[in-house]
């Protein structure tokens, strides 16, 4: 790669384009779901009182959603450490990690579903019931968006692509720690 | 940069996380004060986070990208902290 007057750019060509891309994407993302958290914490805040979180949503569930997480990041890893030593296994990999998040777009809809018919908490029952379903729905439709580039990378499991897969997939799994904390754990106070 | 190892040693990130978010399961339901309990779940949450970020950005490649995709996360995290502080002290109380 060469800058102005055909000179050498400085390191410039030992990032690929790709990379790059998905760092500016990640960046642009990451304020993204900031809004989004900051809008719950903001809502929740100046709230006059806000539904515990341990008797509205099922706790278990949403650990076995994220326990799926982490273990498709952990297969993500194995196929980037197989893609990068040439081995057969990167493929394989790639579709647990894809299986694994479709099983959390599945689990994340039964979920819904339970929510929204069982105990009737549709998008516009409250703040907090608006402001779960657009923030855990904006994270899943990540999550639907990053089965589909596994499955894409998995059809010729290439290195470069494998890379930015990775790094996309990591941060859709780091950004689940955060919601799950935020709006799953984090108990209600007494005060109000 | 250095490449991180095999798919070998790739699980353990995954596991020091997962070991963060059992403790944070167990600290949710753990008979302890409010305060307390807040302070360890973000506690741990933050190492949870810390240690995805640090595995994700493993594969940038370069440190100036690294910096490009840790800006925005910082900017981000300081800016919802002080706004939430805030928002709580205009409503007379720290956590809620």
């Amino acid at each position: 790669m060469t800058g102005p007057g055909g000179l050498p750019l400085a390191g410039a060509a030992a990032v690929p384009p790709g990379r790059i891309g998905m760092a500016i994407f990640l960046g642009s993302d990451v304020m993204g779901f900031s809004g989004l958290l900051l809008a719950y914490a903001l809502l929740r805040a100046q709230a006059p009182a806000w539904p515990d979180p341990a008797l509205r949503f099922d706790r278990l569930l949403a650990a076995v959603l994220t326990a799926l997480l982490l273990a498709s990041s952990a297969t993500m890893s194995a196929a980037l450490g197989a893609g990068r030593a040439g081995g057969p296994a990167a493929r394989r990999w790639l579709l647990a990690t894809a299986a694994l998040g479709a099983a959390f777009v599945v689990g994340q809809t039964v979920e819904f579903g339970a929510l929204a018919t069982r105990h009737h908490l549709g998008l516009a029952a409250d703040q907090a019931a608006s402001i779960f379903y657009v923030v855990t729905g904006f994270h899943g439709l990540h999550v639907v968006v990053g089965v589909v580039l596994l499955l894409a990378a998995a059809r010729h499991p290439a290195r470069e692509p494998l890379e930015v897969v990775s790094l996309y997939w990591q941060f859709v799994d780091l950004i689940w720690l955060v919601i799950f904390t935020v709006v799953y754990l984090l108990p209600v106070g007494t005060r109000g | 940069m250095a490449e991180p190892a095999g798919p070998g040693r790739s699980w353990l990130p995954a596991l020091a996380v997962a070991g963060c978010i059992a403790i944070e399961l167990a600290m949710a339901t753990a008979p302890v004060g409010f305060a307390v309990r807040v302070a360890a779940l973000l506690a741990l949450a933050s190492t949870a986070v810390a240690l995805s970020l640090r595995q994700a950005l493993g594969g940038l490649a370069s440190r100036a990208l690294r910096l490009a995709v840790m800006g925005p996360v910082v900017f981000s995290i300081v800016l919802t902290v002080v706004l939430t502080l805030d928002a709580c002290a205009r409503r007379g109380g720290l956590l809620r």
